[in-house]
């Protein structure tokens, strides 16, 4: 005999995106996504049963139900007065502040801030590059309860980022997603001395399932993104036949797979991808790096030609993740063949990227006086070229 | 060489090198300190010879499903922690130099390369930076300052390196501070060693992970004298409290540690922000347990004024595996302030509020217990 068990969470509690779920019984265990309006179905031999949603953040759901044959079970996860210890974390502090206001945050723009309470005021500009050249932000600023101030962006498809700085702040550049549209969000940060200095930026893009999975990822819970990425593969293999679909998914796919050593469960798509993506490093990266992680003799060769691919397109991989695995394929191929001038002249331009940038961020970011120039030394003040910048506002000012 | 258990290398063995940097010969207070070289404000550490041998402690009482403890390497510098076998062994402890750790290394490198069903862990605990790779420090780091990373390690390529091993599953847990202020990294010169060169071998490995004790250039935190906050963390994940059910039995897996250190490192209304992080495969088991873990709960009311007239009860109802259920209870249910604490075992329980003075009537609801801890707001419903 068995029942239906029907599975839904709330939007604020999922952080507008979708989540890992585990339904645990005596010899059961299930696992699943559940994102908000989009309820899961398990049909389960009747019992008592317990509901588990973990967070990216760490934090979990809980909840129990009995299944039984005459009716249909609903539960319902969510509110904050189930997740362990939340009052304590400002990270969850911000989800709260700012997910009771807008809809539009997801986890990577909420969470990864360590927040305080005030954005950082008058003295910092913003500015969105194409390339190599300063493009129009077009985006008017959001100032949120919490002190955070987002910049809602739709830059279109390409290699765009978007650089901060102040009379006090350190330049940074933070690279956009492969997404039409993407969210900047600009809070306070109690790091003064660290990458941060003093205020912290993130860069969100318009899919929650990868923004979900990055987060799992970066988190370390690795079983979590696993029971999102299904969803991912599958429409990332879809894409070559679906236009529409999302290239920030495909990539996010990508470096799941790559993360738990499944890249060869998807055969030749990281080929179609880097072929069919030239001018995302990310993609050149993923497949490079399936190559490479061949066991017998690896395609050094085309691995080669990939990573100089990604290096040609004279920005980083849109993914801190991607930065990583390009740094560490070209120490290696550098190793193998200290003779490779090109290979070494490659290394040591992503040697700098990499000595700049801030590791926790999903999206790729590093101090820099311009998206090509990363550099460790502080450089703050005005842009001088009077275009082509906007002050970020002061919540103070708003109130 | 500070070979501290030798259990020999047969068959799948678990294999560790734990290393505790508490004193620095070359920062200020150190035997050798650097006469007017600031070395970035690093200062001597005392948590890390105690979080070392907290470590140590735990890897002799591990479960693996599939390997026995096979070999422990401890290097030590620094006061406090504890020798178990008396003075003689004490003195016996290597103290972490570049040289001491790359020969500790290799011991340890080549006990694991012994099988392809060995378990490799290495555990370190001491000053870090993390620039284009994660670095850390040795107890005579800044010898030359003409070369300040030379007695250092960078870790990075040292995970990557070790694809080249046998052992199928690698655990590496990185307890660093990384207090260097960003802009002084350029400052950084030399090269760090890397004990294991990576190799284009491609990475058979199992099942990995690296679990640091802060994310990016954040700090680590322990208090003066005491094992660190993330390290005490570890040891309570790998106790239980990083648990979860596979079947009938409870396991300890990378990705449950993960989340309860993150938890555990957000409690305590002092605490600094710590958000550990992770890199690797990191699904696999590391330990199991013969009982059901013991789980710290929370349970407060809403509103808050129902709370005085209160009674409260649990009642296990033995749903999951291992556990003992019914009371006596490692604690509580405690009054607190406001609400209720205790520690019981994992499982389903029926919680029932009563009010002896008739304020409410009686209140009941299933609550499902699971680690690392649940923190729970009753409704109370007149």
């Amino acid at each position: 005999m068995t029942g239906r068990l029907v599975l839904s969470i709330t939007p604020e509690a999922s952080l507008h995106g979708p989540v890992a779920y585990q339904v645990l019984g005596a010899g059961t265990r299930r696992t699943g996504a559940l994102a908000p309006y989009q309820p899961a179905e398990e049909e389960l031999p009747i019992g008592d049963y317990v509901v588990l949603a973990t967070l990216p953040t760490g934090s979990q759901l809980t909840a129990v139900a009995r299944v039984e044959d005459t009716s249909q079970t609903d539960v319902l996860l969510g509110g904050l007065s189930q997740v362990r210890a939340d009052e304590t974390d400002p990270r969850d502090a911000a989800r709260v502040a700012i997910g009771s206001e807008t809809k539009d945050l997801t986890w990577d723009s909420a969470i990864q801030a360590p927040s305080t309470s005030l954005a950082p005021g008058p003295q910092a500009w913003v500015r969105l590059w194409s390339g190599l050249l300063v493009s129009d932000l077009q985006a008017e600023p959001e100032i949120h309860e919490s002190g955070a101030v987002t910049f809602p962006l739709s830059p279109g498809m390409g290699l765009y980022s978007v650089q901060v700085g102040g009379p006090h702040l350190a330049w940074r550049t933070i690279c956009l997603p492969p997404s039409y549209s993407a969210t900047l969000t600009v809070t306070a940060s109690p790091d003064k001395q660290g990458f941060d200095d003093g205020v912290h930026v993130t860069a969100s893009g318009s899919s929650t399932w990868a923004s979900s999975l990055f987060g799992y990822l970066e988190s370390g819970q690795n079983d979590a993104a696993a029971a999102l990425a299904p969803e991912l593969v599958r429409l990332a293999q879809q894409m070559f036949h679906d236009k529409a679909a999302s290239c920030e998914g495909a990539a996010a796919a990508g470096y799941f797979l790559l993360r738990v050593g499944q890249q060869e469960t998807i055969g030749d798509w990281p080929e179609r991808f880097a072929d069919g993506f030239g001018w995302l490093p990310d993609a050149h990266v993923i497949h490079a790096t399936q190559l490479l992680r061949r066991p017998g003799a690896p395609d050094l060769d085309l691995a080669r030609s990939r990573l100089m691919s990604a290096v040609q397109a004279g920005q980083p991989p849109r993914y801190t993740e991607g930065l990583r695995m390009l740094f560490e394929d070209l120490q290696l191929l550098a190793a193998a063949d200290p003779s490779d001038e090109p290979v070494a002249a490659a290394l040591a331009v992503v040697r700098e990227y990499a000595a700049a940038c801030d590791w926790t961020a999903v999206h790729t970011t590093y101090w820099a006086q311009r998206p090509s120039e990363p550099t460790l030394e502080r450089i703050i003040g005005w842009p001088k070229d009077p275009t082509g910048w906007h002050r970020i506002p002061n919540a103070k000012e708003v109130r | 060489m500070t070979l501290v258990t030798d259990n020999g290398r047969d068959g799948p063995r678990v294999h560790v090198l734990a290393i505790g940097v508490g004193s620095y010969r070359h920062l200020p207070g150190g035997s050798e300190p650097r006469v007017g070289q600031d070395l970035f404000g690093l200062r001597q550490l005392t948590g890390p010879p105690l979080s070392a041998q907290m470590f140590v402690d735990w890897v002799a009482r591990i479960h693996h499903p599939q390997a026995a403890l096979g070999t422990i390497d401890l290097l030590i510098s620094g006061q406090g922690h504890r020798s178990a076998d008396g003075p003689a062994e004490a003195a016996a402890i290597e103290v972490p130099t570049a040289a001491n750790v790359r020969a500790a290394f290799e011991r340890w490198y080549a006990a694991c390369d012994t099988d392809e069903r060995n378990v490799a862990l290495l555990y370190f605990c001491g000053h870090g930076v993390e620039r284009e790779s994660l670095f850390l420090l040795l107890e005579d780091f800044g010898a030359s300052s003409l070369r300040l990373l030379e007695n250092a390690i960078d870790i990075d390529q040292t995970y990557r390196g070790m694809a080249r091993n046998r052992a199928r599953e690698q655990y590496l847990f990185v307890d660093a501070c990384r207090e260097i202020p960003f802009q002084a990294l350029r400052m950084l010169s030399g090269s760090a060693m890397v004990l294991v060169t990576p190799e284009l071998v491609g990475d058979p490995r199992l099942d990995t992970a690296m679990m640091l004790a802060t994310s990016g250039g954040a700090k680590a935190y322990g208090l003066t004298g005491e094992a660190t906050r993330f390290t005490r963390a570890l040891i309570e994940a790998l106790d239980g409290l990083g648990a979860r059910l596979e079947g009938p039995q409870w396991v300890v897996d990378v990705p449950s540690v993960q989340r309860a250190i993150t938890m555990l490192l957000r409690l305590g209304d002092e605490a600094p922000v710590q958000v550990p992080s992770m890199r690797g495969t990191g699904v696999g088991v590391i330990h199991q347990l013969d009982r059901a873990p013991i789980v710290p709960i929370d349970l407060f009311c809403k509103p808050p004024t129902a709370f005085q007239g209160a009674v409260l009860t649990l009642q296990g109802l033995l749903m999951l595996p291992l556990s003992s259920g019914a009371p006596p209870w490692p604690s509580g249910p405690t009054r607190t302030t406001t609400g209720w604490t205790a520690q019981v075992p994992a499982d389903i329980y029926t919680l029932s509020v009563d009010f002896p003075a008739g304020e409410l009537a009686r209140q009941q609801k299933s609550l499902a217990v699971l680690p690392p801890g649940i923190s729970d707001a009753l409704e109370m419903v007149p």
